[in-house]
């Protein structure tokens, strides 16, 4: 290895200038004049150094020596040399940058100002610059996904261009993938590698993934290590970090009775619910406010007591020291006006004001349907059920025959119940039901897992169904928010339908031959099923029905996606629901960074991919919305990006890829160091000229 | 010897104190040279000093004023007595005023003039015929012939304070023209730089051969002994105006002051293979020491 090499050897051709220096150094040489009393004396020295003359008078001419030496230096810097220092990057590099939202924490560069990937772009660009003649590079960018932004090249203007592109997304950190993309155009080309930027903020990854489990097999340890050596993982960020995150927010719609007797009114209430963590190393007390974007309400302040973040062995040691994790991690609620609907913005601060990680200072929460609660009845006729859920003071009924149903949902599907918060199925369900809130009375729900059991009949026969009459009530589960208060006891049914049920629904009534009422719950549906109709028992006349209603009505419609607060992380896709007409609607990305046309349809839900950035995206554009249009809030709300402590190393399987302090470390250009030689000695020459003319 | 003091003016060659220190010295020759007139130095001739010498018989015709009585008395044969006779002595002073002369910090002609006048004072003060010739360049010559007493040292000053030194050194035409005017044998102080394109042979060779007793001072200045150059330079002969390129670097610095130096040894190996007293002045040591200690040891004053 040669310790000193040229990127751009053909710059040592300018060394030929020193030829026509010397020339001209001969040629208008400028000399002093200097009266002797006699040149006697001179003249026989001169005659005596008449041989090797010329030599002489090259010999301590500073200026002539300065002068070529100047050219020499510009020579060389044109050469572009450069130091071997200890780590000799490969000639084919992947530089692995992470573009995640730890990232963006402003603990890094000389001032401790600068954001991480900052100065890992700054690094990338030197190391760009250091790269040979015949090197080539390639970009990738990792965050949720990783990004291929560049061949390997060697066109350094084209890779430092798609480098100033790069900046951090609000996005989680899915190393594996990046690591094993990265590997792979590595050992692509001959003595690859892999330079990684990042804080190393990541999980552990596993070494029969990046390596590939077949491989793993058939390598010996050595193999595995030295493909492992192809990376070279540069740290950013420091070791400790004053950050206090917001890392979860949630809200939860349900109805909610005020008043008594005639006075009570049904209300649609949001609960809030905000996670804060501290990170920091010293306790901490944070404020967190909550506050509407129309101001509808007055701001709501908290303040957090949070303990410093127990970390490593201290953690194993909770016992001893009385700390433990949860200490530094808190849970607030906050209760939002009745049928409140808008932007809802959690904002946390800290009393010193020190938090160099802002992306998750702030979560926010869309709440909607303003106008409270909305249910649909699908039903012949039915007077008992219109009886009751017209006592529901502040509910909207609305009342559908089986047949409009039919016709409409053959029409617009889901869309045609779109606008309800929960729908009353009365003998008649639609062919699938996959979001929002229902109750089917007398119908087995159109859901994953419900089957009508039968009974094998004779060949050739359809199976029948199995109806089980005059069952006894063996048990109901009032723990169940449907059943609260409800006493079912006193209820007689003459005819049940056999149903076989999934294991994930919970039977809140539980009869002889089989369950007579059942619930089920996944993230975007509550279904309470009942599995007799209402008229072959005496239900209607017992006071558990209104009771049991009105509690159904409250617990499914707390997943109606009319109402359903809506925030998300970023990473998730946006989904769109269906609208009618299937208009072409904008939406625009937070502080309009960027739109996208988006072609909704009338049946399906549209979704959209690159929420990478948190704030709040609008969708305009449809017929009937207001003119801001619909709103969608995307937080980060992420603990392990909030936990943004820079690692010393990044831990694959067993193995720990150790942080090297620096990317540039490989080859160190000087030739800027030439310059500045050449400069100095321009101005030593410029100083000395003066002073002899001036002598 | 005189006691008188001569008040020199303001701006003269040489201080009152100097001089006064002066008085107490004398020119002297190894050789001893005849005089014209009767002076204070004691000749090879007997005279009529105070001083006895010898005896002779008497011869008809001597002054019988000389006769040794008490020796007749005793040996009845008439003895004359003989004594010393004193004698003036010649002194010769030459100084170059070439343009080579008019240099250095210390100006060489300057020195060159300040040692003519306090050996020429010396002779004064001690009734010795001083003549002092100036020679610049072009032939062109000052002289001032046979002075001799005090009263001429003012006009002395005045005449070595009024020479500008210019021109082209030629000492062999200068001794030439000074040994035309003055045959008479006599101390020759010959104060120059000797650097005559011609050689400093010629002129040494004719005043020797002149039978002077030749004393020949050298008086360079320190710069042309250690110049300070360095760097690409066009070197300006002051009397030639002759332009010579050098680059002064440090070989050639030392082979200049090399070459000096033999220049030096070569005129002295030359004065002494010939009876000539050759002294090395350099500007830098003050003339005062030059004139009371080092001429001193020279011999050329007592």
């Amino acid at each position: 290895m040669n310790f000193l090499n040229f990127l751009e050897p053909l710059g040592l051709a300018g060394l030929a200038a020193l030829a026509p220096i010397v020339a001209l150094y001969f040629l208008k040489l400028r000399r002093e004049e200097r009266v002797v009393p006699s040149t006697l004396l001179w003249k026989k020295v001169i005659k005596d150094l008449h041989v090797n003359a010329p030599f002489q008078r090259l010999k301590y001419s500073l200026l002539l020596l300065l002068q070529l030496l100047l050219v020499a230096l510009l020579a060389f810097a044109l050469a572009r040399p450069f130091l071997n220092m200890a780590a000799e990057t490969g000639t084919y590099t992947v530089l692995l940058i992470d573009t995640s939202a730890s990232m963006a924490t402003r603990d890094s560069g000389p001032d401790g100002k600068r954001s991480r990937l900052q100065q890992a772009l700054e690094d990338a660009k030197q190391k760009i610059d250091d790269m040979g003649r015949i090197d080539e590079m390639c970009i990738v960018a990792f965050d949720e996904d990783p990004r291929r932004i560049t061949p390997f090249t060697n066109d350094r203007s084209y890779l430092k261009k798609k480098l100033i592109e790069l900046e951090p997304r609000h996005l989680r950190t899915q190393a594996q993938e990046a690591f094993q993309t990265a590997l792979a155009m590595a050992e692509e080309r001959r003595g690859g590698e892999v330079v990684v930027l990042s804080d190393g903020s990541f999980d552990k990854l596993s070494l029969q993934q990046l390596l590939g489990e077949a491989a793993l097999g058939a390598n010996t340890e050595e193999v595995s290590m030295a493909r492992l050596r192809k990376f070279r993982f540069v740290k950013y960020g420091k070791e400790y970090t004053d950050n206090v995150g917001i890392t979860n927010i949630s809200a939860r719609t349900r109805l909610v009775s005020q008043g008594t007797g005639a006075d009570r009114l049904e209300q649609l209430e949001t609960q809030l619910f905000v996670m804060v963590e501290n990170y920091a190393i010293d306790d901490v007390k944070a404020i967190l406010t909550i506050s509407s974007d129309t101001g509808s309400f007055a701001p709501m302040v908290k303040v957090v007591d949070l303990k410093a973040r127990v970390r490593g062995a201290e953690s194993l040691n909770a016992e001893a020291t009385g700390r433990t994790m949860e200490d530094s991690r808190v849970a607030q609620a906050f209760r939002l006006p009745p049928n409140y609907t808008g932007v809802v913005t959690a904002t946390l601060s800290t009393q010193n004001g020190e938090d160099s990680f802002a992306l998750d200072n702030i979560g926010r929460v869309v709440v909607g349907g303003s106008e409270g609660m909305r249910v649909l009845l699908i039903t012949q006729a039915n007077y008992f059920i219109e009886k009751v859920l017209v006592v529901m003071k502040g509910c909207t009924v609305a009342k559908m025959s089986p047949e409009d149903f039919e016709k409409d949902w053959s029409q617009r599907g889901a869309q045609s119940v779109a606008e309800y918060d929960a729908i009353i199925f009365d003998g008649i369900a639609p062919s699938r039901w996959d979001d929002g809130g229902a109750i089917f009375l007398g119908v087995l729900p159109p859901l994953p897992g419900f089957k009508v059991k039968t009974v094998d009949a004779e060949a050739g026969a359809e199976p029948k169904p199995v109806k089980l009459e005059w069952p006894k009530i063996v048990d109901w589960d009032v723990a169940h928010p449907a059943m609260r208060y409800v006493n079912f006891g006193n209820v007689q049914i003459k005819e049940v339908q056999g149903w076989e049920i999934p294991k994930t629904s919970s039977v809140l009534v539980e009869g002889s031959g089989g369950p007579l009422i059942v619930a089920t719950e996944s993230d975007r549906v509550n279904a309470v099923g009942v599995a007799f109709e209402l008229l072959a028992s005496d239900w209607p006349y017992r006071a558990s029905l209104p009771l049991f209603l009105r509690n159904a009505v409250g617990w499914v419609s707390e997943v109606s996606p009319r109402r359903r607060p809506m925030a998300q992380r970023t990473g998730e896709m946006l989904v769109l629901p269906p609208v009618d007409g299937a208009p072409t609607a904008t939406l625009a990305w937070p502080e309009g960074a960027r739109t996208l046309e988006v072609a909704l349809s009338a049946t399906t839900k549209q979704r959209v991919p690159n929420i990478d950035t948190i704030g709040l995206y609008r969708l305009t554009g449809i017929t009937g919305d207001p003119p801001e249009g619909r709103i969608y809030a995307a937080n980060l709300a992420d603990p392990r990006e909030s936990d943004n402590v820079a690692q010393d190393a990044v831990q694959i399987g067993e193995e720990s890829l150790e942080a090297t302090p620096s990317a540039v470390e490989g080859k160190r250009e000087i030739w800027r160091n030439l310059v500045f030689v050449a400069v100095c000695l321009l101005l030593a020459e410029w100083a000395i000229y003066h002073r002899r003319v001036g002598m | 010897m005189s006691g008188t003091a001569v008040k020199s003016p303001p701006g003269a060659l040489l201080t009152p104190e100097f001089m006064a220190r002066l008085d107490a010295l004398a020119v002297v020759s190894k050789k001893i040279l005849a005089g014209k007139l009767r002076g204070e130095r004691r000749s090879r001739k007997k005279g009529e000093s105070m001083e006895f010498a010898d005896y002779r018989n008497y011869s008809q015709g001597d002054d019988l004023r000389r006769i040794d009585w008490s020796l007749f008395a005793r040996l009845e044969r008439l003895f004359l007595k003989l004594y010393q006779a004193e004698e003036d002595l010649s002194v010769y002073i030459l100084v170059d005023a070439s343009a080579s002369m008019d240099f250095g910090g210390v100006n060489k002609f300057d020195y060159a003039r300040k040692v003519a006048a306090a050996v020429a004072y010396i002779g004064i003060a001690n009734l010795d015929r001083v003549s002092i010739g100036v020679y610049g360049g072009g032939g062109e010559e000052h002289v001032m012939p046979d002075i001799r007493g005090k009263k001429q040292v003012l006009r002395l000053f005045k005449f070595l304070s009024e020479i500008k030194p210019h021109g082209q050194t030629d000492l062999v035409d200068a001794c030439k023209r000074f040994i035309l005017r003055n045959r008479r044998p006599g101390i020759c102080l010959l104060v120059s730089d000797f650097l005559d394109p011609n050689g400093f042979e010629g002129p040494l060779k004719a005043l020797v051969a002149n039978r002077m007793d030749t004393f020949a001072v050298h008086v360079l200045a320190p710069e042309e002994v250690d110049p300070t150059l360095a760097g690409d330079f066009m070197l300006v002969d002051s009397e030639t105006g002759e332009r010579l390129d050098v680059t002064a670097s440090r070989t050639l610095v030392e082979n200049y002051q090399k070459t000096v130096r033999g220049f030096c040894s070569s005129l002295q190996q030359f004065c002494a293979a010939r009876d000539v007293t050759y002294l090395f002045a350099s500007t830098d040591l003050p003339f005062e020491v030059l004139v009371l200690n080092y001429l001193r040891t020279a011999g050329l004053v007592r």
